[in-house]
């Protein structure tokens, strides 16, 4: 028998002391009764039983009074449309019911997005229901009519011109082509203007390399499909870098077992991201031992003195040249440049970097806004108009900006919502959600992506586009201003011989139209200077965007607050993350708080044990401390013990931005020095991945049980020889159940390949949206009531720095031997005749013996009615499903909703249902392409040939519970095995 | 003496529940059958889908496409009451008394096509009037199943039931009734037959007894 591999979640299941993270004896805090309880709960009872002897009540039926033509109510219409929540302009298709959007999914044919969508565009559909939007124009805190703000604006503006000042346009990086051309016909018409676009999370050292390098700033397409050897730099393009998304995609291409060989992927990181989690190796080391890294690899290319692993890497990549691909999200110029020298040593330029289409996803200057801020200071400022970004928060210089701000004349802010910066103006423009607005965006070189609004506006909002045009001198309405200069410029950038309209109508019902690519002059290969690095030894603080978060503006999504984040699983709140070595020579624990001072500024986090992480780096996400998220201060069900989990005047998690330095006018993420000191205080993290385990409770599971094999995994050379490898064997199972379910007509089933799983959670957020799974809150989560049907279990294996993770997406299984059926004493979850495990929410009465008997610990119980009284925010609910009440069970349904509407519409076509004809909710936004879904009846279906891979497996199969959801084994490209997973 | 109030107090309770059971308006929670709410527009079936036949679907036409048969939108009714503003019986009294009086004949509108004429912003005689906005009638919904029941009439039509199958007679009914009970077991009273009788080939249809054909 070979040495076990050990899998665990959080170090306490290694060590085996201390108790479970988190407030686990909250349950048992004040179970006296005082009179006051006493007089609630009979109140509560008397007026439950008055409610029940109430009268049916009388539903109308509202129809429409004119029929606007094809629509009929109760039927999904889906519209085309590019997503603008994360800045990388993933293609959508939005499911209309009833003239509202309930549902954003992949667009298939667009040629980023490819049919994935992240977590943050899935869960952007609910801000445009927030009802704190803001939906007026505000003049100094008073509302006024566009009309009026207008005619401020242009006076304010025409002031600054005479008095000489500068007008300054401050926006996110502008992907629309149109919008470039009113802000150049603006700054024509007022020729004291600048435009300056800045990045929150910055990648302007890119674009600065590519000058020093290429002579042009741009930010290249990067082919991860073309890549057989990927080496990636402190970039996390798997979970919040550039496009994750398309990467995504494209990486998992070339990971297809089928093939010879598949990509290799080196990951070279501070901190443990998805990307490092997802890697074939993992290297740990500090930004500025990173930089020597670099150098030591580029050394080794060149011949030199190489030694140790820089020169295998080298080795490596020579191998692979031109089919490698080097990235780095490390915002410093000196790495960048290395960067840039190695892929033109290497070859890559052209194969795998696209220097000729550029992306435009990014282009921001922090050199500009540094410029600005210098401006500001001297009074040369007479007008600033910011739109998209959050200055006040996003800059380190936040508060310093606010103050200068204040000086300014004239300030107008667009903001879809509230936040630290439309505090400080004078003008609030409600800009409105991308799904109520029009847009053009090219956001890469030649695809020309279409936004569409798919519903009314809620407000009487305005594009910044619209408004710039205005000032600029043309007024028309949002379609227009977006379709006439497209019916100007057409004919110089369209592919094709169609006539305007036709081409029009094309991109608007496409959502996307491939254009002709601007033509750049890119100079030759120069090889620039080093500048010098500001990489601090010791201790040194690393700012990271988390993936739910971002750079915080989606600070007021529930839904992203309180998706557990895949690695530290933490929801609600930002830790201060640190290595355990580092944290016991520290003398910290879990959940004590901290106070952490870089560049003069300090900030109080709590201590987050993190494996795999560099021992000198304390890793902190941003995206946190935004204002606004006071609102979720009481968010959850109202019951006695309820619990706020915010103080007065508190917010959701700390703002870092003030900690972050610059060098040479670069942004500096990471490599800040830091003094870390003790505050004595402790704070509970509301953490996900220390209950709903499927790990045997030590005082029950006998010696031998010890290691329940959840995960297989093997590497790519052993896979080769035997690509059953990695399988668990000799599982004896005995069952005492008569197969006295004959499946017919269909079988469902499921597989996941971990193989292909990124931990994004991207099918996390689909499930919530789809299923109308509601948000509990910060407290509820402390209680262990998440409500999640999907989650993500996260597992290490190995020690120390060298930890390698694994992710399985974790969902009712439809167990055929279900072990939650037998045990319901009303019937309530059964059988049915396809294989589904059904909850029938009507029947249940609340026994949880289901819950309690179900080992992979997937059902959620309805403990309160949640919230459904925002009704602006009800309107995102989906009207297929039951929004469950209080006291029933619930759980995955295999989407039996799309199930049901497939057949519906095969029914009435008189056509079978054809392998393919149903996407789930988790698989079709999967930018992995890890789940499969389909008929297991069906010899043909892609599930069936799954079930049939030597990589199949089920998870506890010694249970005989025969789940039809499957897991395929998890391959590594690399030669060693680390330990085996064999056992029994 | 004890035994005897006992059996008296038993039996007031069992004649209690007889009365209140015989009585017809003891029903089960949420079984509205009978149910015949006033319409804000007196919208006659009888006339409409029996008299003058006109399909069920001309007006309810989401019903072989979308879960809801829907309620026709105003415009709807315009299509037919753009012409037709009053009964054939008024018509033709006042065509009798036009003749009579040597006149030309008025314009008649009744009294419920006002309230449509009114809904939709229009003057009595069926005009548009220009700074007047319409606005939808709030019609009472009459068949209402629960929340955690999921219905769509797309399957059933496609399966060739019969509209007055669950609707009942439709075609005589002045007001719209709801003439069953629409429980599960009437529901089901459906599901467990075999389907032979419905005019759809018998392959197209199959038993559907899975809860989650309905619960989910």
């Amino acid at each position: 028998m070979s040495k076990e591999k050990r899998y665990w979640m959080t170090k306490d299941d290694v060590t085996s002391v201390g108790s479970v993270a988190g407030p686990a004896d909250l349950e048992m805090t004040s179970t006296e009764w005082n009179r006051r309880d006493f007089l609630k709960t009979t109140g509560f009872s008397l007026a439950a039983f008055m409610t029940a002897c109430s009268k049916t009540p009388v539903n109308k039926a509202i129809p429409f009074l004119i029929q606007p033509e094809e629509v009929i109510p109760g039927k999904a219409y889906w519209y085309a449309s590019t997503s603008h929540a994360c800045g990388t302009g993933c293609g959508v298709l939005v499911k209309n019911r009833d003239s509202r959007p309930i549902k954003l999914e992949g667009s298939p044919d667009h040629p980023l997005s490819q049919g994935g969508l992240c977590p943050v565009c899935q869960a952007s559909i609910i801000e445009l229901y927030d009802s704190k939007r803001l939906l007026h124009t505000k003049l100094s805190g008073k509302e006024v009519s566009w009309n009026d703000l207008d005619k401020s604006v242009v006076q304010g503006l025409q002031k600054a011109r005479e008095k000489g000042q500068q007008i300054v346009l401050l926006t996110e990086t502008v992907t629309s082509p149109s919008t470039i051309y009113y802000i150049q016909k603006f700054l024509k018409k007022y020729s004291n203007a600048i435009h300056i676009e800045y990045d929150p999370i910055s990648y302007s050292a890119i674009l600065d390399a590519h000058e020093v390098n290429y002579g042009k700033r741009i930010l290249p397409q990067y082919d991860f499909e073309k890549a057989d050897m990927i080496l990636s730099l402190d970039a996390d393009f798997l979970g919040t870098w550039l496009s994750p998304t398309q990467f995504t995609k494209d990486y998992r291409k070339n990971r297809n077992l089928e093939a010879k060989h598949i990509s290799k992927h080196i990951q070279v990181e501070s901190r443990l991201s998805v990307s490092g989690a997802k890697a074939d190796k993992r290297i740990v080391k500090t930004p500025a031992e990173m930089l020597q890294f670099v150098k030591d690899i580029e050394h080794s290319l060149q011949g030199k003195d190489g030694h140790g692993i820089a020169l295998e890497i080298a080795k490596e990549l020579k191998h692979y040249k031109g089919k490698s691909l080097v990235v780095s999200g490390v915002n410093d110029l000196a790495i960048q440049i290395l960067v840039n020298r190695l892929n033109d040593a290497l070859g890559n330029i052209g194969k795998t970097v696209h220097l000729k289409n550029p992306s435009f996803q990014k282009g921001g200057s922090d050199f500009a806004v540094a410029q600005l801020l210098t401006d500001m200071k001297a009074g040369k400022v007479g007008a600033l108009l910011i739109a998209g970004v959050n200055p006040v928060y996003d800059l380190p210089e936040g508060e310093q900006f606010g103050e200068l701000m204040k000086s300014i004349p004239t300030t107008v802010s667009f903001s879809a919502k509230n936040n630290e910066t439309t505090e400080l103006c004078n003008g609030v423009c409600p800009s409105p959600h991308y799904l109520e607005s029009w847009s053009d965006d090219e956001f890469t070189a030649g695809v020309l992506s279409m936004t569409q609004p798919t519903i009314q506006g809620l407000g009487d909002t305005q594009t910044f586009r619209k408004s710039i045009a205005g000032w600029a001198g043309f007024s028309d309405d949002e379609r227009n201003l977006v379709r006439n200069y497209w019916k100007k410029i057409y004919t110089t950038r369209k592919k094709g011989s169609q006539s305007f309209n036709r081409w029009w109508d094309n991109l608007v019902h496409d959502g996307f139209a491939n254009i002709k690519a601007k033509s750049l002059s890119i100079g030759r290969f120069t090889k620039g200077s080093l500048p010098k690095s500001e990489f601090n030894n010791g201790l040194t603080l690393m700012a990271y965007p988390s993936l739910q978060m971002l750079d915080g503006r989606h600070a007021e999504n529930p839904w992203l607050q309180e998706l557990p984040d895949p690695i530290t699983k933490l929801t609600w709140d930002n830790a201060a993350s640190l290595s355990s070595k580092k944290a016991k020579e520290l003398g910290l624990s879990q959940g004590e708080v901290v106070k952490l001072t870089a560049n003069e500024n300090s900030v109080k986090l709590p201590v987050y044990i993190q494996e795999g992480q560099s021992d000198e780096v304390i890793a902190v996400s941003m995206g946190y401390g935004r204002k606004g998220t006071e609102r979720f201060k009481n968010l959850g069900p109202e019951w006695i013990q309820k619990k706020a989990t915010l103080g007065d005047g508190e917010l959701v998690g700390e703002r870092i931005n003030h900690l972050l330095g610059r060098n040479e006018n670069t942004l500096s993420f990471s490599g800040i020095s830091v003094i870390i000191s003790k505050t004595g205080k402790k704070k509970d993290l509301a953490l996900t991945q220390t209950y709903n385990t499927l790990k045997n409770p030590e005082n029950t599971s006998p010696p031998s049980m010890e290691v329940r094999p959840f995960i297989q995994e093997t590497t790519f050379d052993a896979y080769k020889k035997d690509p059953s490898s990695g399988a668990h064997h000799g599982h004896q199972v005995v069952t005492l159940w008569k197969d006295d379910h004959p499946y017919n007509k269909h079988h469902w089933g499921m597989a996941v390949d971990l193989n292909a799983c990124t931990g994004c959670s991207a099918c996390v957020i689909s499930c919530q949206v789809e299923n109308n799974v509601p948000v509990v809150g910060k407290d509820e989560v402390f209680r262990r009531r998440d409500m999640a049907w999907m989650r993500i279990d996260r597992y290490y294996s190995g020690e120390g720095d060298d930890v390698d993770v694994a992710f399985q997406p974790m969902l009712c299984q439809h167990c055929d031997n279900s072990p939650c059926e037998p045990v319901c004493p009303v019937l309530a979850t059964v059988h049915s005749s396809e294989g589904l495990n059904q909850q029938v929410y009507n029947r249940c009465v609340g026994t949880r013996f289901c819950a309690n008997n179900c080992p992979y610990k997937v059902r959620r119980f309805n403990w309160f009615d949640y919230a459904h009284n925002d009704e602006l925010e009800n309107m995102v609910l989906n009207p297929d499903v039951t929004v469950r009440s209080r006291g029933v069970m619930e759980k995955c349904s295999m989407c039996i909703q799309r199930i049901q509407e497939a057949k519906f519409e095969a029914k009435q076509k008189g056509i079978p249902l054809a392998d393919g004809d149903i996407n789930l909710a988790c698989q079709q936004s999967c930018p992995a392409d890890a789940i499969t879904f389909g008929d297991l009846n069906d010899p043909e279906s892609d599930i069936s040939k799954l079930v049939e891979d030597p990589r199949h497996y089920h998870v506890l199969e010694e249970l005989n519970s025969r789940p039809t959801v499957g897991y395929l084994t998890m391959v590594r490209n690399r030669k060693e095995e680390k330990g085996g997973n064999h056992h029994g | 003496m004890q035994k005897q109030f006992k059996l008296i107090t038993a039996l007031i309770f069992v004649f209690g529940l007889i009365i209140v059971i015989n009585n017809s308006t003891f029903r089960m929670p949420g079984n509205q059958q009978n149910y015949e709410p006033i319409q804000p527009i007196d919208f006659s079936h009888r006339l409409h889908a029996g008299e003058m036949e006109v399909p069920c679907q001309y007006c309810h036409y989401g019903a072989s496409q979308s879960r809801h048969a829907g309620i026709p939108a105003t415009s709807v009714c315009m299509n037919c009451h753009k012409y037709v503003s009053a009964t054939r019986n008024d018509l033709r009294l006042e065509e009798e008394q036009a003749a009579a009086e040597d006149r030309e004949m008025r314009p008649l509108t009744s009294l419920e096509i006002i309230k449509i004429y009114s809904a939709m912003g229009y003057d009595t005689q069926g005009n548009p009037l220009k700074d007047k906005k319409g606005k939808s009638v709030e019609w009472v919904k009459v068949h209402n199943v629960p929340d955690f029941v999921f219905f769509s009439h797309k399957p059933h039509i496609t399966a060739g039931v019969d509209c007055a199958d669950c609707h009942g007679d439709v075609a005589s009914m002045e007001r719209i009734k709801q003439t069953e009970n629409l429980s599960m077991g009437w529901c089901l009273d459906c599901h467990r037959k075999d389907h032979e009788s419905l005019e759809a080939a018998p392959e197209r249809t199959q038993l559907l007894l899975d809860c989650a054909t309905c619960h989910y």
